[in-house]
């Protein structure tokens, strides 16, 4: 197989690879380390991706041999190597303890070059790893301040935030995300959902905030479908969200968006979300590509609420 | 078909219509130098042309008998060429030109010093000026009231000059563009390819001035109007001669420029081979390098520049705004 073929193999697997999907990855390492080295960017990038997933199925002896060859030519000072020998010491580290050093070695690197970004990156996760939450914030919030147009900083200080239930500054984060990539559907639907979880922890009232929140989340989640068609996730929080918005007593002072308007929006979610269950499960065509698990959801929720 | 002496001198005259055609040899260049007109021959045009270029007297160009031309009938114009012109100079220049080609873009890559990776302080400058501008293209994107906050916070650490690399500089004179140290590098890469286009090409060039100037040695199998004489004919100085006719010097010049397609088919796409590439380059020095603030800007006034930007956004449209409709219209 070619180097450009390999690496479709790698671009089309998922984000978040299954664990016999990684291992497939992985698999192909001694037909990817018999490549004559031709130095094209394309095999190098080859080398990093399957680097991630030999660590992830734990075939260290080719991730270390990977490793060799990658800093053999772009040199160990490389800030990207730096980054990539990072995430192999942590994988293949057995203890905190172990971890903790990776840390310092972290630390020293960034003291002697505040700009080497992956290893700024990496210190962050592994303190967040480590239980560090505020320190990994904290990290991040500098890092974001000293490079504030760089989205993945901001989307994981929002995924930080969240997770602490800092729902605002979450919320902010995300918006930061969205000056940046004015067309992300799924930042969309994330602060779709970040709104919703907020109205939730606000109470079950009827408040004028929560009836707020809960529209603004609907507001998102219809942004995410109007930019793209048949998004799953959109479809299904605007399902969930008009049928909060439907059962609440919520008075019509509340509301911006009128009750006959959420009914319609709710029928329509459910119209779409039931087209890519049945879609998805038939495997028509232009239905191909849905998470397995998120179509099960969808399922789910159509079963459960008529 | 080989007249001797005495007939050319009947067809002097003539000699404008029908063009110098060089027969003979290159490789007798090379020779004994000619300089003096044999004792019989009367000095004439062709004679001339046979001293400049240093040509044996048995190399006579060979002239055939035409009849004079009439005014009514256009003169098509005939050169026999000899056929070593082509492997001793239409080959020859355009070997070396790739090969020319070839050694600058490893010369050029063996010369090129990395970019020097720009300090915490320089990032937190261009970067931040840079939110600005996508808080401004996009502030459609965000509500009106995180926009209106962003835009307070913005405003008043751009005037107050808080992303600044060295603040207290804010009110002095942008500094010399020769004294910074990183404009000084970018001048000496930049002098470094310039050398790397200049001093090849000035040989060459001499090269073909001294071996093989005047000398016409292709045909192009299409007509051209006169404004292309200059450009194809460039060492040939003949009034009346068709624009077809390509000189050695003018092959040069072809090459040069038009060598592209063959450098991408050797080399590969970014290849420093090309010179009409780094003229590009040149151009549009933002493209590939990272620094947004050229030497000679000052990051004081632009931040000064882009809160004002920012001030005079009055408008604010909120892309969510009315989405229930939009949706319901689709579905």
């Amino acid at each position: 197989m070619s180097v450009t073929s390999l690496l479709n193999r790698f671009k089309s697997a998922s984000a978040n690879p299954t664990p016999s999907e990684s291992l497939a990855l992985s698999q192909l390492a001694p037909s990817i380390l018999n490549l004559t080295i031709t130095d094209s960017p394309e095999q190098w990038a080859l080398y990093e991706s399957l680097l991630l997933s030999t660590l992830r199925t734990g075939d260290d002896t080719s991730a270390r041999l990977i490793l060799q060859r990658l800093s053999d030519r772009f040199g160990n000072d490389n800030a990207r190597i730096m980054a990539l020998q990072g995430i192999y010491d942590e994988a293949t580290a057995t203890n905190n303890a172990q971890l903790e050093e990776v840390l310092k070695n972290y630390g020293d690197v960034l003291k002697d070059d505040p700009t080497n970004i992956p290893v700024a990156k990496r210190r962050i996760t592994l303190l967040h790893h480590l239980s560090k939450k505020s320190e990994a914030i904290s990290a991040l919030a500098t890092l974001v301040d000293l490079n504030p147009t760089d989205a993945e900083s901001w989307s994981q200080l929002a995924q930080y935030y969240f997770e602490l239930s800092m729902y605002s500054q979450a919320i902010f984060s995300l918006e930061e995300v969205l000056l940046i990539l004015p067309n992300a559907y799924n930042i969309h639907a994330r602060l779709g959902e970040i709104n919703y979880v907020a109205a939730e922890a606000i109470g079950n009232s009827a408040g004028k905030e929560v009836v707020e929140k809960l529209e603004a989340s609907l507001k998102w989640y219809l942004r995410s479908v109007e930019l793209c068609d048949g998004y799953l996730r959109g479809y299904y929080g605007i399902k969930t969200v008009t049928a909060k918005l439907l059962e609440s007593k919520i008075s019509a002072s509340h509301r911006t968006i009128p009750e006959e308007k959420v009914n319609k929006l709710n029928s329509a979610a459910t119209v779409q979300l039931h087209d890519i269950v049945t879609g998805s499960e038939k495997g028509k065509k232009g239905f191909a590509g849905y998470d397995l698990a998120e179509v099960a959801a969808a399922k789910e929720l159509l079963e459960t609420t008529p | 078909m080989c007249p001797s002496g005495p007939i050319f001198s009947g067809f002097e005259i003539v000699l404008d219509y029908y063009v110098l055609r060089v027969v003979q040899s290159p490789a007798s260049i090379y020779g004994q130098r000619h300089t003096k007109l044999h004792n019989d021959e009367p000095p004439n045009a062709y004679n001339l042309h046979r001293l400049r270029f240093n040509l044996p007297p048995f190399f006579l160009p060979r002239l055939p008998i035409l009849p004079p031309p009439t005014m009514a009938q256009v003169v098509g114009q005939q050169i026999l060429r000899d056929p070593a012109l082509f492997y001793w100079i239409l080959f020859p220049i355009t070997i070396v030109m790739i090969l020319t080609g070839v050694l600058r873009h490893y010369a050029t890559l063996l010369l090129q010093s990395a970019p020097k990776p720009l300090e915490a302080k320089a990032i937190r400058e261009q970067k931040n000026y840079l939110h600005g501008i996508n808080l401004r293209t996009n502030a459609n994107q965000i509500p009106l009231s995180s926009f209106t906050s962003r835009k307070n916070y913005l405003v008043q650490a751009f005037q107050a000059g808080n992303f600044l690399k060295d603040p207290d500089a804010k009110n002095k004179p942008p500094a010399n563009p020769m004294s910074d140290p990183n404009g000084m590098d970018a001048m000496m890469n930049m002098m470094k390819g310039n050398m790397m286009m200049i001093v090849p090409q000035t040989v060459i060039m001499g090269w073909i001035n001294a071996f093989f100037s005047g000398f016409v040695i292709m045909k192009l199998p299409f007509p051209l109007t006169i404004r292309f004489k200059s450009m194809l004919q460039s060492g040939v100085m003949t009034r009346d001669m068709d624009v077809r006719w390509v000189s050695s010097l003018s092959w040069y010049f072809l090459c040069l420029f038009g060598l592209r397609p063959v450098f991408t088919f050797i080399l590969g796409n970014d290849n420093a081979a090309d010179q009409t590439m780094a003229q590009v380059q040149q151009m549009n020095p933002q493209a590939n390098t990272q620094q947004l603030f050229g030497p000679g800007q000052d990051p004081a006034k632009m931040y000064l520049a882009e809160a004002e930007n920012l001030e005079v956004m009055v408008q604010h449209e909120f892309v969510l705004d009315g989405i229930e409709d939009r949706i319901l219209a689709r579905i």
